[in-house]
């Protein structure tokens, strides 16, 4: 089987696929986040991470969904392809790092990733759903990032690549 | 893949500088306050105290002695935990209106009778109606499915966050499972009474 092309046709209709469902995703998410960062503060809480000071929850509680719509919004433009599939990517390693964590500690604790909503596993049940869930969307991203965003997007008509 | 990485860095960049712009005069509650001391026949009544976990409030604020509202020795680990014993009083006496913490599906399977349904969900876009209406001016008893769970310090850092005149607030330690256990008076079904 060979590798797709990053310039074929193949391969930009269904990078257009993965960034429109990717990007739509997190952006869902982020829009979810920002409307509750008091729920996002104690997502991060529930993580229990050793030693992690105040002021770096409350910062992240507005960091983390203001940089998943930033990169989502990207992502469905077309626009620094690889980039905000990059910073999607790196976000996603760090929830399946946290997400692992919780499992191996046998920490009871809610998922704030969609709010009230689900994607693929239970909402809120974090567990090793929401690991493959997470481990499905990081492969999207890393294809994104290997092969670019394909002919239709904004990458395209401004001469980036 | 030098730009790449240069568009990365910019992207994290952004996220960092309008969330932290975001962040500036808006208040998030790390931890629940110390309780509001408690005393009988008097309007206890919660307010957001700056520290304790606080970004600086807008509004005004009173600093509350670290008072538990009651108990045994067994619950000052969270001073808001209440002992069923206790819960069952302020149910008896009808001096406290009973909040459920839990989802929707564990509500309808069985509640404590009488209770209304809040969940931190609950709050997006601002106090529900019913908190106004029915709250205001009285002790909240908070439950979900004991002290593992923390939905109930969820809800009650929304109600603080209201600003209303509510309180005190409680939680039961044994959550419902434990009013359930003990044989006390449930429901099952919607909530009644707080439309």
């Amino acid at each position: 089987m060979s590798e797709p092309r990053a310039g074929s046709s193949a391969w930009s209709v269904a990078a257009l696929v993965l960034r429109v469902v990717l990007g739509g995703v997190f952006i869902f998410a982020a829009s979810i986040k920002l409307g509750d960062p008091q729920g996002v503060s104690e997502g991060i809480q529930a993580f229990r991470v050793p030693g992690m000071p105040d002021h770096l929850i409350i910062l992240g509680s507005y960091v983390l969904p203001w940089t998943e719509l930033f990169a989502g919004v990207a992502l469905v433009l077309g626009l620094w392809t690889r980039a905000s599939a990059l910073a999607i990517a790196a976000m996603l390693a760090l929830f399946i790092a946290m997400v692992y964590s919780i499992i191996a500690r046998e920490i009871h604790a809610e998922c704030g990733c969609f709010g009230k909503f689900r994607l693929l596993c239970e909402a809120k049940k974090m567990g090793w759903c929401k690991v493959v869930e997470n481990s499905t969307m990081l492969a999207m991203a890393l294809s994104l990032v290997a092969f670019g965003g394909g002919r239709f997007g904004l990458d395209r008509v401004l001469g980036n690549r | 893949m030098r730009r790449v990485l240069f568009q990365f860095l910019i992207l994290l960049f952004l996220g960092l500088a309008v969330g932290a712009a975001h962040s500036w005069g808006t208040t998030i509650m790390l931890r629940l306050p110390p309780p509001a001391p408690s005393t009988d026949g008097g309007t206890p009544v919660q307010t957001p105290t700056p520290g304790a976990g606080n970004l600086p409030t807008t509004s005004p604020t009173s600093t509350p002695t670290a008072t538990p509202p009651s108990g045994p020795p067994a619950a000052a680990a969270n001073p808001y935990y209440i002992e069923l014993p206790e819960a069952k009083k302020h149910f008896d006496d009808g001096t406290a209106i009973f909040v459920d913490a839990r989802g929707i599906k564990e509500f309808r399977e069985g509640h404590i009778r009488g209770a209304m349904r809040l969940t931190k969900e609950d709050f997006g876009g601002g106090p529900p109606a019913k908190v106004k209406n029915y709250l205001v001016g009285q002790r909240v008893i908070v439950y979900c499915v004991g002290s593992e769970c923390t939905d109930s310090e969820a809800v009650i850092k929304r109600l603080i966050a209201c600003n209303l005149q509510m309180g005190p607030y409680h939680i039961i330690k044994d959550g419902f499972p434990g009013w359930q256990k003990a044989g006390y008076p449930v429901e099952t079904g919607d909530e009644v009474g707080f439309e």
